[in-house]
């Protein structure tokens, strides 16, 4: 028996994996960047792939879309939202619009899921706290009498909001804030917007919340979860397809008072700040519900959003307690990477069936 | 045909023969080391130090490029099969290492000619082992993180390595090399 | 194994075979700095900017690098921000926005990381080096 090895098939498989090496060693090409300002933060639109005028008037395009929903969703302003909330007690059942109607319909199917912990119709809530305003100044926390006023004058949404027939009984004093779905509402138009012009490959970053699709180039999108309490990043996070990435956390708005912390993720249920986490990572493909979802879970707390994440229908969690375990869900932990060294204390938590 | 044609063919067919008989003896050996290999855990997993990278090169070196790769071929191709790990990533990886091996070895193997010997090929060789085994983990498997981190330990192992088992293919080579009678 | 037999006695012109040769040396040598410079590479902090760019009102003013240490006052919309940099990291030291939430963001390091104030008009991105990830969820 003599033995030939097939020389040619291993000269051309050698020079299959030189070309591989030398092309992954390539420059990757560049990726387009803009920033711009709108609904209170900083809106990044990354795309991969495009030519650069390209690139630059579908941010733009995106930047208008932002400024647009701003408008028609501020719930102080002149808008659709703003004229409904000034409206308020004027009338036993107010209509209205078509697309804010849509916006209740989703907004108050999450905010039952999650048995009311979401909930946009505290409006006149939030608004005592005034993290949103640019003008007034959130040092001290509201009269406690204020806070039960705006608590009674408040329903739940989904309590008040009648999808038949497109009407809202917004009784006086109450109002509806879509802040914690509007801008992941917003992502989402935003991500459309460019799938329509042809964009494949791109992230849509609000102030941190994003949705990416496609991925970069070769690799996937790396994502890091910053560390709630530190500077550095607590997770990296591997994103490709159509993935929308939300974190709520205690030290993104807050001020300090007579040595407490209170800050903007206010729990319906009592009027204050929620107290059960300092930070809650969602990942779900809709960057809205992952937006209502991640404050929803916050507002849970450690003890209870597996049940809450359950019921909505999440499925990837990463929750941070007060004294730092990272609670996560077997599907977040299996694509989560932890950075810090040593590894923080880390419960596994299944969640129940819905 | 003449006796002496006839003796002459027969002693060309006993050498190939012989050779046949040696590079699957390599080949055995090659293959048992990698099985023994993969029993041993690793920092991370499927990222081997190449033991058997050994072999191929005193096959190389006494036998030539092309035996080396056949050997390096079954070595990856049954060795797989007897762990039960072919076509798995753990495959990929070791495949990619061996084969990044062997163009190592024959690129330097050829330039180097009579001026590298046993050491310098066997640094080179395990340091391209590792290198194709960390670009297939990094691009395909592990998230960035880690793996980047252990870089400079896992080429600072190769080297070490590399350079130990060049030492000890150097020797072998001599003692083979002397039992066949050659000079040196 | 067969003997060889006088008529296959084989010729040998190869030289000695030592154990190591000059090639092995200098292969050895190159190697060990290959090894040595991945360590600087791998090792040191990944992503790590080098400078950092601060817009007012959205256009570009000037860059900061950060491996020099430096306190700057910015005028802005309502106001001076002051921005420090200090061992390769940038920061919001003060601003007169409301919410103060450009100082909360803390030190910026990484390349891609952003810190803004809003209501003044400012906004510090660390730029340069490697850019280790696509966008930091917080």
């Amino acid at each position: 028996m003599r033995i030939r090895p097939p020389s040619a098939v291993i000269a051309g498989l050698s020079a299959a994996l030189l070309a591989m090496l030398i092309g992954g060693c390539a420059r990757e090409p560049e990726v387009g960047r803009t920033r711009f300002e709108a609904m209170g933060t900083l809106v990044e639109v990354t795309v991969y792939g495009e030519s650069p005028e390209t690139t630059a008037s579908a941010s733009a395009e995106v930047e208008a879309l932002f400024h647009e929903l701003q408008q028609r969703w501020d719930p102080w302003g002149d808008g659709e939202l703003g004229r409904l909330n000034a409206a308020a007690g004027s009338a036993p059942e107010l209509p209205v619009a078509a697309d804010l109607a849509g916006l209740f319909d989703r907004a108050a199917v999450i905010s039952r899921n999650s048995d009311g912990l979401f909930d946009p119709a505290v409006g006149a809530l939030i608004r005592l706290w005034a993290f949103s305003s640019e003008e007034l100044l959130p040092t001290a926390p509201p009269d406690a009498e204020q806070i039960q006023q705006a608590l009674a004058a408040s329903q739940p949404l989904y309590q008040i909001w009648q999808p038949a027939t497109r009407k809202i009984r917004l009784g006086p004093g109450a109002a509806i804030d879509l802040g914690g779905f509007a801008k992941g509402v917003a992502v989402d138009m935003a991500i459309d917007l460019l799938r329509g012009r042809g964009i494949d490959h791109a992230i849509v970053n609000a102030g941190g919340d994003l949705r990416a699709i496609g991925r970069h180039g070769d690799r996937k999108w790396r994502v890091g979860v910053r560390d709630p309490r530190g500077e550095g990043v607590l997770a990296a996070i591997d994103v490709e397809g159509d993935e929308s990435v939300f974190t709520s956390g205690d030290y993104e708005r807050y001020f300090v008072y007579q040595g407490r912390r209170y800050h903007h993720i206010i729990d319906p249920r009592d009027g204050y700040p929620a107290q059960g986490a300092i930070s809650v990572t969602v990942i779900h493909r809709e960057a809205g519900v992952a937006d209502a979802a991640a404050t929803a879970l916050f507002v849970a707390g450690a003890q209870d959003w597996p049940r809450i994440a359950a019921n909505l229908g999440i499925s990837q969690v990463m929750l941070v307690d007060s004294s730092g375990t990272i609670h996560m869900t077997p599907e977040m932990e299996a694509r989560t990477w932890l950075i810090p060294d040593p590894k923080p204390p880390v419960n596994i938590q299944r969640l129940p069936a819905p | 045909m003449s006796a002496t044609q006839q003796l002459g063919m027969e002693q060309a067919m006993s050498g190939t023969h012989r050779e046949d008989r040696l590079v699957a003896g390599f080949a055995a050996l090659a293959i048992a080391i990698h099985i023994l290999e993969a029993a041993f855990p690793s920092p991370l997993p499927g990222i081997k130090p190449g033991l058997a990278n050994v072999i191929t090169l005193i096959v190389y070196l006494r036998h030539g490029l092309r035996l080396a790769i056949w050997v390096a071929g079954m070595r990856i191709l049954v060795g797989s099969l007897l762990v039960g790990t072919f076509l798995s990533p753990t495959f990929l990886l070791s495949a990619t290492g061996a084969v990044a091996a062997m163009l190592a070895l024959a690129l330097v193997g050829t330039i180097g000619g009579r001026q590298v010997g046993a050491v310098g090929l066997s640094v080179v060789s395990a340091l391209a082992h590792m290198s194709g085994q960390i670009a297939v983990a990094y691009l395909l498997f592990i998230p960035h993180p880690a793996l980047l981190n252990l870089v400079p330990v896992l080429l600072s192992a190769s080297l070490i390595f590399g350079v130990v088992s060049g030492l000890i293919a150097a020797s072998v080579l001599q003692i083979l090399s002397r039992r066949a009678g050659e000079p040196g | 194994m067969a003997d060889p037999g006088p008529e296959t006695t084989r010729e040998h012109s190869a030289p000695a075979r030592p154990l190591i040769r000059a090639g092995d040396i200098l292969i050895v040598l190159l190697a060990a700095g290959l090894v040595g410079a991945s360590f600087g590479a791998f090792w040191g902090p990944r992503g790590q900017g080098e400078m950092a760019l601060i817009s007012v009102d959205r256009q570009p003013a000037f860059e900061l690098m950060l491996d020099q240490d430096s306190t700057v006052d910015i005028q802005g919309r309502i106001g001076t921000s002051t921005i420090m940099v200090d061992g390769g990291r940038i920061r919001f030291l003060d601003s007169p926005c409301p919410g103060r939430y450009c100082v909360h963001s803390g030190w910026l390091q990484r390349s891609g990381e952003v810190a803004a104030c809003l209501p003044n008009g400012i906004v510090v991105e660390v730029i340069g080096g490697e850019r280790e990830y696509d966008a930091i969820n917080l």
